[in-house]
């Protein structure tokens, strides 16, 4: 597949990684090219419009889907997102949400489904491509990993598996289980700040749970999740490493 | 009118104590019994799909199955009341009780007369009412409230109920369940063969032949029903099915996801009072047929909850149930089916916070045995309580403001940048460890990353636009 | 409420509602899986699981049996007729066992004290009109003989089961039972009564029998 016609994909890069993260969003660039595709980057596109969705504001998210699926649908090829939860919001929620219109509703189908989760594209790239090298060399020490799957790209999309492998692809990482591996972190979008203690005492039980199987290395595919995973562990004054899984990829590359 | 938000201070409360430990213990070890054993005559998905069908077309043709099974049920033999709300109910189940003064009630496990508050009405009418089943028996002598749909103790430990039947019961103390569940056999025994009145639930009515089953594990279910000359069997509305072939899908479907059983111990079908010639059962049964709100669900947007089975067990596999406990609903349906539910059976505004008690993990919609899509359900909950009485409302400014910058990209671009004159005025890579206003609900437990110096759109622009 | 507006409001009710899939249609039959099967082994199993105690025919020597074990000689039963047993009560009364009556006296304030009478019944027999391989399950019924606090009030069920009446699960029967409703009573019995009710932990015998004995006829 890479060796032949390159592959336009576009880059929803997602609002979190847009302002917080930009570092991921450039890893998510270089895995996707050195998979042969070549990555475009609408510009205008901001946010899914999630976050009012959950939240049950469905004017504002249906106004800012509507923008961004403008954007989308104007584009060609392939759409990757490195989330979970965004790509699910806009293959299962989006055509709901649009459904009022005929002519919406064909629009968030035609985007739906163009959309693949980051993980899935990539893990489904190189099986078609059967061949990523193993790294060769001096292994660093074995650290210990684990990879959180995120709700949204468990139950919604059906993904674990292809994270798990990439994570696996890594040099230098060994991927444990944890106990409730498949529980929510306790994140939840607007949940976090609706209800604090809830939420801390649902991300606790997450991170009693890493720290017992002594994880090193929390990998996941969903900024969100991991924001309040890594702004939990900074309080433990834990140093447990939190990463996308597209900067995992990157920095066992780049031995960085 | 400022809107307490009821949850989270309950919340906060019950995770003050012991009980969630104790829920979160058992949640997970329900969730580790649950099976379908794949040498099963009775496929799973498959199973699970059939059962879904029919519930969903049950709701679909509710007004007519009830006629049916209420015709059914007079056929029978029965009799049949209809009781709009939780008042009306109680009235005609103590009308039924109270022909006779200082009726001995026996009662088997029953949602909906929690909903009715059945027993405190009946005791005011001077009559004596005993739960039998073990766990609401003890809810009972603690005069506490069951926290779970099918487990009433979860929340209670052995050694809580030890020194409860001690007190109580006037026994020595003990926390072995073997002999807790012995001093309790001894102790309803006698309720069981001399009481005047059998009250139980309805797992399902079956429109078709009149019938009304109940399950249960222990037998309470069973001799409530067939040893009492009057059984009074209280059903909600909605918990019918069409035909027996069609009960008995939902109740292997129901025992399976309940407790990971294949049928429970006890699956009891009662038909109307005892025929001529029985040597025993009922000589009169009534079924009290109650809406309470159900109605009123039934034509909103979440009319698919009423195909709930009561299994309990997206009860069991929440997040946020394992960490707070039943209690902290407020509601007789707790979790996440509760979340749904509650805030429709009662005043839409009083349990108007219950629907973000969650996190939309979708954990209840995998396991549902219905396949009941309860995160879009509780989502379509959440957006009637911003329209009737908003629990948060002071999210309401900042998501108008996401939404009008949203959709406009170069609004947008100006809040990332704002964001990141926000983020310069800490060092590079810091994390906020305080945020103002409600934002500090984040801050009290986790830092917040500052926005980064140069946004991914800006890199993007400045080097690969044009390349 | 009169049933005539109570299932008005139903039906605006059912009018507005907005459950997915509508027209909603009934799945209609299931299709029973008619392959040759030897379910009996298959019950066994499913029953020895539960705990259930499984014999092999000789219901007089399995009942004396566990009369002698219990130290009682009372006991609560089905009538003979019902019993797939032949001359099983009369072995058992010229043995000394003694049946108590299960017939109601035709005063209704004599039914507690009669009742009460059961209390001293250590076991009860029974027959099963249908018997579950997938679940190990019996099912019992009411009717002229067929007392239903026989199998649910005595500390051992002892219950006779025809092998030719073990199905595959319950909803096999239940698409070929005919009129369900035409009995007071089914009694779908998987095993002895338990319950997990504190703290999870499985106890036996809580208010139905602590232990059912299957005793399989040919």
């Amino acid at each position: 597949m890479s060796q032949s016609m390159p592959e336009t994909v576009q880059l929803f890069v997602t609002c979190i990684i847009d302002a917080v993260f930009p570092q991921v969003g450039r890893d998510v660039v270089e895995e996707l090219e050195r998979n042969g595709a070549e990555v475009e980057f609408p510009a205008d596109q901001t946010c899914c419009g999630q976050p009012a969705y959950n939240a049950g504001h469905h004017r504002e998210s249906t106004e800012v889907l509507m923008h961004n699926l403008e954007v989308l649908d104007r584009t060609d090829g392939t759409i990757v997102i490195p989330s979970g939860s965004c790509a699910d919001f806009l293959i299962h929620h989006g055509p709901r949400l649009a459904s009022g219109d005929p002519e919406t509703a064909a629009m968030a189908e035609r985007v739906a489904e163009r959309i693949r989760e980051f993980t899935s594209y990539v893990a489904g790239q190189r099986e078609q491509a059967s061949a990523e090298e193993t790294e060769t060399g001096d292994r660093p020490p074995a650290r210990r990993a684990f990879y959180h799957p995120s709700c949204h790209a468990l139950r919604g999309l059906g993904l674990r598996r292809e994270g798990e492998s990439l994570l696996d692809s890594v040099p230098g990482v060994e991927r444990v289980e944890i106990e409730g591996a498949e529980e929510c972190c306790g994140f939840g979008g607007l949940f976090a700040v609706e209800m604090p203690e809830v939420s801390t005492e649902i991300m606790n039980t997450k991170l009693d749970r890493l720290e017992e199987a002594g994880v090193e290395m929390l990998a996941g595919a969903d900024a969100a999740c991991l924001i309040h995973l890594e702004g939990g562990l900074r309080r433990r004054e834990n140093p447990m490493q939190v990463v996308h899984i597209a900067s995992a990829i990157a920095a066992g590359r780049q031995g960085r | 009118m400022g809107q307490p938000v009821t949850f989270r201070r309950r919340a906060v409360g019950e995770m003050g104590t012991p009980k969630p430990a104790a829920v979160g213990r058992a949640a997970r070890r329900f969730m580790g019994k649950r099976q379908w054993a794949i040498d099963d005559f009775t496929p799973m998905e498959e199973t699970r799909d059939r059962a879904r069908m029919i519930r969903l077309h049950t709701l679909a043709n509710l007004h007519r199955y009830l006629g049916q099974f209420a015709d059914s049920v007079e056929r029978n033999g029965g009799t049949v009341l209809w009781a709009a709300d939780a008042a009306e109910a109680n009235r005609l189940i103590s009308e039924v009780v109270g022909r006779k003064e200082g009726s001995l009630v026996i009662k088997s496990k029953s949602m909906v007369t929690e909903e009715l508050d059945l027993n405190a009405h009946l005791q005011g009418d001077g009559h004596t009412v005993v739960e039998t089943d073990l766990g609401e028996f003890i809810v009972q002598l603690a005069e506490d409230h069951p926290s779970h749909i099918i487990a009433p103790v979860m929340h209670l430990t052995r050694q809580d109920i030890g020194a409860l039947f001690h007190e109580r019961l006037e026994i020595p103390y003990t926390d072995d369940p073997e002999e807790l569940n012995a001093v309790a056999r001894r102790h309803l025994r006698r309720f069981f063969l001399s009481a005047d009145v059998g009250i139980s639930g309805v797992n399902t009515g079956i429109a078709e032949t009149g019938s009304i089953i109940t399950v249960t594990n222990e037998g309470n279910g069973w001799l409530t029903t067939a040893a009492p000359r009057t059984h009074i069997a209280v059903m909600g509305m909605e918990r019918l099915v069409p035909t027996f072939e069609d009960a008995a899908t939902i109740v292997e479907v129901l025992a399976r996801s309940a407790t990971g059983q294949r049928l429970s111990v006890y699956t009891n079908v009662v038909s109307g009072p005892r025929r001529p010639g029985d040597p025993d059962g009922p000589d009169e049964f009534v079924v009290v047929i109650v809406d309470n709100g159900r109605s009123r669900v039934l034509s909103t947007d979440a009319s698919e909850i009423l195909a709930c089975i009561r299994c309990g067990a997206c009860l069991n596999v929440c997040p946020v149930f394992r960490e707070v406990g039943g209690h902290a609903y407020g509601q007789v349906y707790p979790g996440p089916v509760g979340s749904v539910l509650a805030p429709g059976l009662a005043d839409f505004t009083e349990a108007a916070d219950l629907p973000f008690a969650s996190s939309l993990c979708g954990a209840c919609r995998e396991v549902c045995p219905v396949r009941i899509d309860i995160p879009k359900l509780l989502v379509h909950q959440r957006v009637r309580a911003i329209r009737e009485n908003d629990p948060f409302r002071w999210l309401g400014p900042g998501l108008k403001l996401y939404g009008q910058a949203a959709k406009r990209p170069r609004v947008w671009k100006s809040l990332l940048a704002a964001g990141r004159v926000a983020g310069r005025m800490k060092g590079r890579d810091e994390w906020f460890h305080r945020l103002p206003f409600h934002a500090k609900g984040w801050t009290q437990s986790r830092d917040f990353p500052a926005p980064a110096r140069q946004s991914f759109r800006q890199w993007w622009k400045e080097n690969r636009d044009g390349t | 409420m009169e049933r005539s507006r109570f299932l008005g409001t139903v039906e605006e009710a059912v009018g507005a509602a907005t459950l997915p899939g509508l027209p909603a249609p009934h799945p209609g039959r299931a299709v029973p899986d008619l392959a040759e099967v030897d379910l009996t082994p298959h019950f066994i199993e499913a029953f020895e699981l539960l705990d259930g105690v499984v014999h092999w025919g000789a219901a007089l020597e399995v009942i004396t049996g566990i009369m002698t074990e219990r130290g009682t000689e009372e006991f609560l039963s089905w009538d003979q007729e019902h019993l797939p047993a032949d001359g099983l009560l009369s072995a058992l009364a010229e043995r000394g066992y003694r049946r108590i009556s299960t017939t109601l006296p035709a005063d209704p304030e004599g039914r507690v004290p009669h009742q009460m009478g059961y209390m001293d019944a250590r076991v009860g027999i029974s027959a099963a009109v249908a018997a579950f391989a997938e679940s190990g399950s019996v099912v019992v019924t009411s009717g002229p003989g067929r007392s239903r606090l026989a199998s649910v009030i005595p500390a051992v069920h002892v219950v006779l089961v025809p092998t030719d009446r073990i199905f595959r699960s319950l909803s096999h029967w239940a698409a070929q039972v005919e009129s369900p409703g035409r009995l007071a009573n089914l009694m779908v019995i998987s095993g002895p009564s338990r319950t997990g009710d504190i703290e999870l932990t499985l106890t036996r015998g809580v208010h139905g029998p602590g232990e059912i004995h299957a005793v399989l006829l040919q």
